[in-house]
């Protein structure tokens, strides 16, 4: 059967089309570009030249790169359940009734707000092991605190203390997810004599499991693409003159500092495009796997 | 026309504009009294984009054949993008090391041939300037400034230890450093006398100063293994074991965090040696007059005293991308810049001159104290330029890797350079 476009279709298509173009223009010709690129010896400024699959073999060989995976997994996946579990926390907090609640919620949220790069330059002062507020803190119990960011055992543990820093986002959603939740549960759940851990781990955890499992997915997808602040640090620390610092023994060197690194010091684009198709991948083969564990999460959630 | 028709003309003419906005018109390249506009990009900013801007006023008014726009470009890799999008400004400001990785890809116009043509004075540039901005003997960039680092002390920490002259060998320096290294009740550490920190000195002038080279003569061999750099780690980590990796590892940590603030160590009279440029002094003044400091060359060894005043040598140096659109104007601009304009930029700015005739200026040599040790170490063309491969960013990301296993004790000077070695050789292949 024929479909004739109507005249609110085709006016429809027109108001759409600047975006489409700019869509087509700024975000599909570069990636289909990129693709190309990552089979190519392309340092910016020359020529791209087609060399195969060697940008793959080489980073399939290469040190630094597994490094940098490494890296980023662990953040991705120690990060991201702490993280989790600090904005659920906070958000357990400001869905509670207490005089200041709005105060403790605009407090809560407002480093989300802060840029990172000051942010994260307040952070750095904050971890110097001599005058940083959180080696003083720590010295008040008697703990002599590491030097946080020089010791490479120490340096990934600060990151995850600077993202716990900083769950605003997180919170706010669980904190949505959490006033949904009906009162007459809480109420069935008194009645059957429930305690707050019991009712924490039947009722709230069940309920919102589903944005739990979202913010999950998008707090890992985040954390493969953690930039900002590990580039800050590496470029404040002053010790790297190539410009393509990962911190001590490379042990803050993100997947996507090192892509950056290949791509803007080394000049070679396509080895960077070549790992950025890998990250991709990676996000999306993971994307895929949390999704099918979220429908499961949700519908155990609410079978129970 | 009714209202839907001047809408969707509306949105088809942004639509076209938006593909056809890059397109552009052709702009004046002239200025209104008929001189030749020719763009400079610089990468210095704050005060130092305001000399910079200062002393293109100075050509701009000698001038009536070109005039300079000068813009700040603190992001390089605008530098980039505009040459490769063919935007390209007709002078860029960039480092020796720049000069070298523009090349190694055929960005920069030839200078050697420009000069040559035009009868410029190549004598105003030792060896060292020569050869930096060189690639298979032809210039590529003229320099402008130089960078080279040599010794602070602190006099009050070196009398407290009876000595009133700074070492002239490592091993003296390294005597001298035990002697005034104190630690608290805790072990931590509260001054410190090897000169550990800076990071970046620490892998250049402490490495150099016993003879060790990141790569040979030819600036593409890489020596990560070679003896003077092993000889410099082995006395490095005398030092850290002595007193304690950790510790030694916490107390650079704070002055890292702290460099070049009213903190750091130096300003508060806890480092004995600093490796640091001529812009150290003026900070001293700035943040902690009343520091009691002193200038010398950086320290040779015993067995090599000849050593004497070693240090990388770098420049912000003035280049002409092959695709810029007024090369006669961007080197008349270059050339009255290096030579005729050099003396009040550098006053201003306070860096060293990379000119030879200025270095016995007594205007420079007056504007700052540490200056005539710094003049002093540049006429001893003891300067080492960095490695040149064109994986170069690469090797030195690695060392800086390298170096942390040594520092932390996670492996051995030995083993940390032959592998670091090995690594070079590889990216070689």
């Amino acid at each position: 059967m024929k479909t004739r476009l109507t005249r609110d279709d085709r006016n429809g298509f027109l108001f759409a089309l600047p975006w489409i173009v700019g869509f087509l223009l700024l975000s599909i010709y570069p990636l289909i570009m990129s693709l190309y690129y990552s089979f190519t010896e392309f340092s910016f400024i020359s020529d791209p030249e087609w060399v195969g699959l060697d940008n793959f073999r080489q980073l399939f060989s290469d040190r630094r790169f597994y490094k940098s995976l490494g890296n980023t997994c662990f953040y991705a996946f120690v990060a991201t359940p702490i993280l989790l579990l600090v904005a659920l926390l906070l958000a357990l907090i400001a869905n509670r009734r207490f005089a200041l609640r709005s105060a403790a919620r605009t407090i809560f949220f407002l480093p989300s707000i802060i840029p990172m790069v000051a942010a994260t330059m307040v952070w750095i002062w904050m971890f110097d092991p001599t005058y940083g507020y959180i080696n003083n803190f720590l010295a008040l119990f008697g703990i002599e605190g590491p030097a946080w960011l020089i010791n490479p055992k120490t340096t990934k543990w600060a990151l995850v203390m600077m993202g716990s820093w900083c769950t605003g986002t997180s919170m706010l959603t669980c904190l949505a997810a959490l006033q949904d939740v009906p009162r007459s549960y809480y109420e069935s759940a008194d009645l059957d004599g429930a305690n707050a851990v019991q009712k924490f781990f039947h009722i709230t955890i069940p309920s919102v499991a589903h944005v739990l499992v979202y913010q999950a997915i998008l707090n890992l997808i985040n954390a493969f693409q953690y930039f900002t602040q590990v580039y800050v640090i590496t470029t404040a620390s002053g010790g790297n003159t190539s410009g393509a610092s990962g911190g001590p023994e490379n042990s803050i060197l993100m997947y996507p500092l090192y892509l950056f690194h290949n791509a803007f010091v080394y000049q070679k684009m396509g080895k960077a495009s070549a790992m950025a198709w890998i990250l991709m991948i990676i996000v999306g083969l993971l994307t895929i796997v949390m999704v099918k564990l979220s429908n499961k999460a949700v519908s155990n959630a609410g079978a129970e | 026309m009714t209202r839907k028709t001047i809408a969707i003309l509306l949105v088809l003419l942004c639509s076209l504009s938006f593909v056809f906005a890059q397109g552009g018109s052709e702009e004046a390249n002239l200025t209104e009294d008929g001189r030749q506009i020719v763009t400079y990009w610089y990468y210095h900013k704050g005060n130092e984009a305001t000399y910079q801007e200062n002393a293109i006023a100075r050509f701009n008014e000698s001038q009536d054949k070109y005039f300079v726009q000068g813009f700040s470009v603190p992001d390089k890799q605008k530098y980039l993008v505009a040459m490769a999008s063919d935007e390209s400004p007709d002078v860029i400001a960039l480092t020796n090391a720049e000069v070298i990785s523009y090349q190694t890809s055929g960005l920069l116009e030839d200078m050697s041939t420009m000069g040559e043509a035009n009868g410029f004075d190549f004598s105003i540039y030792d060896a060292p300037a020569l050869t930096a901005n060189s690639v298979d003997g032809r210039m590529y960039a003229f320099p402008l400034t130089s960078v080279v680092i040599q010794m602070f002390y602190n006099i009050d920490l070196l009398n407290s230890i009876g000595e009133t002259e700074p070492p002239t060998t490592m091993e003296e320096l390294f005597e001298m450093a035990e002697k005034v290294t104190t630690v608290d009740e805790s072990g931590n550490i509260d001054i410190l006398g090897y000169p550990l920190f800076p990071l970046a000195s620490a892998r250049q002038e402490l490495i150099y100063a016993f003879g060790g080279r990141w790569a040979a003569e030819d600036g593409v061999t890489p020596t990560a293994n070679c003896e003077g750099n092993l000889k410099s780690l082995e006395m490095n980590m005398a030092f850290r074991e002595k007193y304690g990796v950790e510790q030694v590892q916490r107390f650079v940590a704070t002055g890292n965090t702290n460099r070049y603030t009213p903190q750091d160590i130096f300003f508060a009279g806890k480092q004995l040696f600093r490796f640091d440029g001529p812009w150290f002094a003026n900070q001293i003044r700035e943040y902690n007059p009343d520091v009691n400091f002193g200038v010398a060359m950086v320290p040779g060894t015993e067995a090599n005293p000849e050593l004497l005043g070693v240090s990388r040598y770098e420049n912000t140096s003035l280049a002409i991308p092959v695709v810029a659109k007024e090369k006669e104007g961007a080197y008349a601009f270059i050339s009255w810049f290096v030579t005729e304009g050099a003396k009040d930029f550098l006053l201003e700015i306070g860096s060293l001159p990379a000119n030879n005739t200025l270095f016995d200026d007594p205007d420079l040599l007056a504007s700052n104290e540490a200056f005539p040790s710094f003049m002093a170490a540049l006429k001893t063309a003891n300067g080492i330029e960095a490695p040149r491969m064109d994986y170069s960013a690469e090797y030195t990301s690695l060392i800086d890797e390298y170096l942390d296993y040594v520092y932390n004790g996670t492996m051995t000077p030995q083993e940390a350079m032959d592998e670091l070695q090995a690594q070079a050789e590889s990216m070689a292949k």
